[in-house]
């Protein structure tokens, strides 16, 4: 079990419960945000469920490519640290990241 | 729904497998009836009031099997979506059936892990980048169409509109000539909607045929659309074969048009009769793209259908391997265990995780163009033509099947 700390759209934080080998899609969903849409059920298809990764963990976590990154050009609010939170494998060492809901577009 | 609980004497006598008992049996065809020609949503949005999952002696036609699973749940809906190894897309469709060959549409009716191989080859094809080249093309396309519309002071929606504009944008992303638009209009009518077999498979050859040319013509000289791209992609380092590059263009060509035609429909229609809301949506432009999230949620027009690979159970009801589920996608977005009020549409409403563009790894390939056609269409009327309503007297003509839609809206202005 790892932790994801989860800052709303409303700017509200929030640390919730993330298991190892779950996507921090399917753990933000868990955890009752439904802002979070993952309309595709986490298939990188439909871009809604777009985070931004925290400065201090863009590094760690690495920046979106591929499919990914491409699905993301589609985003207003795309910036270097914009993922999609159901291509984000939690692990242990992923235990405490930070990331933002991204504003809807 | 007291008819829903029980249906005496058993089962078997009227056809229904034997394995489908104890479960609940209902008639319920999306095609054959009445209270698809009122409203097919509110129709469908009865059998919340019934069980989760149900068979239907009905649902199914024409060869392809007679009765199907219907499950009315967004949840059950979501499990059955993303379990492809239980549930299997291949057949889905079936158009190849229809003209007695045997092809699949890619990626809609291959399954994973073969899907995913496709689906990445495929998906660049209408990356949100893609999408915004395209939108100045949408945007003309749509004052093209527009121009005449609003000299006048009405029209039949769904000829002047509706049904023109994706044929137009799917033909600009074939890289096809405008002027061959009328015979496509013919085909995809024929096709998706005619109640006769006989011009629903000429249609279906007809359009084999002209793929099979395109295919062939972009082969000897290939350019930057859509069929240059699908004859020259390579899978396992060799070309598509012939049949996968017609199941390709073939789904290309079915899943963009009479969808996006059937939606815009319903939308128009709805702000038609709900003034308030279209007076707001011209205030709010920047609000469009997430009215279109709604309207999609509150019309998700596609109906589809998964086949069991083994036994299995669906929300306690035990199926059999080869058991078709139909897959009626307004059900899961209008479920009241998902939304609030779910028949009313609310610009405001947060969260609308709706299945207008499926689930799982099937989700709709082509779900930015077409939100951004949506959106295009919507903002175009809204700033050229003052408010419409629907013409009194004028029947607005609906109708139920694979994909619901609206034959006939009159409006006036």
């Amino acid at each position: 079990m790892a932790t994801l700390t989860v800052t709303r759209r409303d700017g509200a934080t929030h640390v919730i419960a993330a298991a190892e080998g779950d996507s921090a899609m399917t753990a933000i969903r868990d955890a009752g945000f439904d802002e979070l849409l993952a309309l595709c059920g986490g298939s990188c298809s439909c871009a809604t469920c777009h985070v931004i990764v925290a400065d201090d963990w863009i590094d760690r976590v690495g920046i979106a490519t591929g499919d990914e990154s491409d699905l993301l050009d589609g985003s207003a609010s795309r910036c270097t640290q914009s993922r999609l939170s159901c291509q984000l494998k939690i692990s242990s060492a992923f235990d405490g990241l930070a990331v933002t809901i991204a504003p809807q577009d | 729904m007291a008819e829903l609980s029980t249906l005496e004497p058993p089962a078997a006598a009227h056809g229904i497998p034997a394995h489908v008992a104890p479960a609940p049996v209902h008639d319920f065809d999306l095609f054959d009836n009445p209270g698809m020609a009122k409203c097919p949503f509110s129709t469908v949005a009865k059998l919340h009031d019934g069980p989760d999952v149900f068979w239907s002696p009905t649902i199914l036609r024409e060869g392809q099997g007679e009765g199907a699973w219907v499950v009315t749940r967004a949840e059950l809906m979501r499990h059955i979506l993303q379990h492809p190894e239980l549930f299997s897309s291949k057949g889905e469709a079936g158009f190849s059936k229809l003209i007695d060959e045997d092809w699949d549409m890619i990626p809609l009716e291959v399954d994973p892990p073969r899907h995913t191989q496709f689906r990445q080859l495929l998906n660049p094809i209408l990356y949100p980048r893609v999408v915004s080249q395209m939108t100045p093309g949408v945007i003309a396309r749509a004052d093209e169409l527009i121009d005449p519309i609003a000299k006048g002071n009405g029209c039949e929606f769904m000829e002047a509109f509706g049904r023109p504009f994706p044929i137009s944008i799917f033909m600009q992303l074939m890289g096809l000539p405008l002027d061959q638009m009328p015979i496509f209009l013919v085909w995809e009518e024929d096709l998706l909607h005619s109640t006769s077999l006989v011009r629903r498979k000429a249609a279906a050859k007809a359009i084999r045929l002209y793929l099979e040319t395109l295919a062939a013509d972009r082969r000897a000289n290939p350019t930057d659309d859509l069929a240059s791209l699908v004859v020259t992609s390579k899978i396992d380092g060799r070309l598509f074969t012939d049949d996968e590059v017609i199941g390709t263009l073939y789904l290309f060509f079915v899943g963009g048009l009479d969808t996006v035609a059937s939606s815009l429909g319903w939308f128009f229609h709805h702000l038609a009769t709900h003034p308030e809301q279209q007076q707001w949506l011209r205030d709010n432009p920047d609000e469009i793209p997430h009215a279109v999230e709604e309207l999609l949620r509150r019309f998700s027009v596609v109906t589809s259908r998964r086949q069991c690979t083994q036994d299995t159970e669906v929300g306690g009801v035990k199926m059999k391997q080869g058991d078709w589920i139909s897959l009626t996608y307004s059900l899961a977005s209008l479920d009241p265990r998902e939304f609030d009020n779910p028949l009313d549409v609310d610009f405001t409403r947060k969260g609308v995780r709706h299945f207008g563009f499926s689930f799982g790894p099937h989700f709709c390939i082509g779900s930015h163009l077409a939100r951004r056609e949506m959106a295009v269409a919507l903002r175009q009327w809204l700033a050229r033509i003052p408010q419409w309503r629907l013409k009194p007297g004028a029947p607005v003509l609906m109708h139920g099947g694979g994909v619901f839609g609206v034959e006939r809206l009159e409006l006036e202005w």
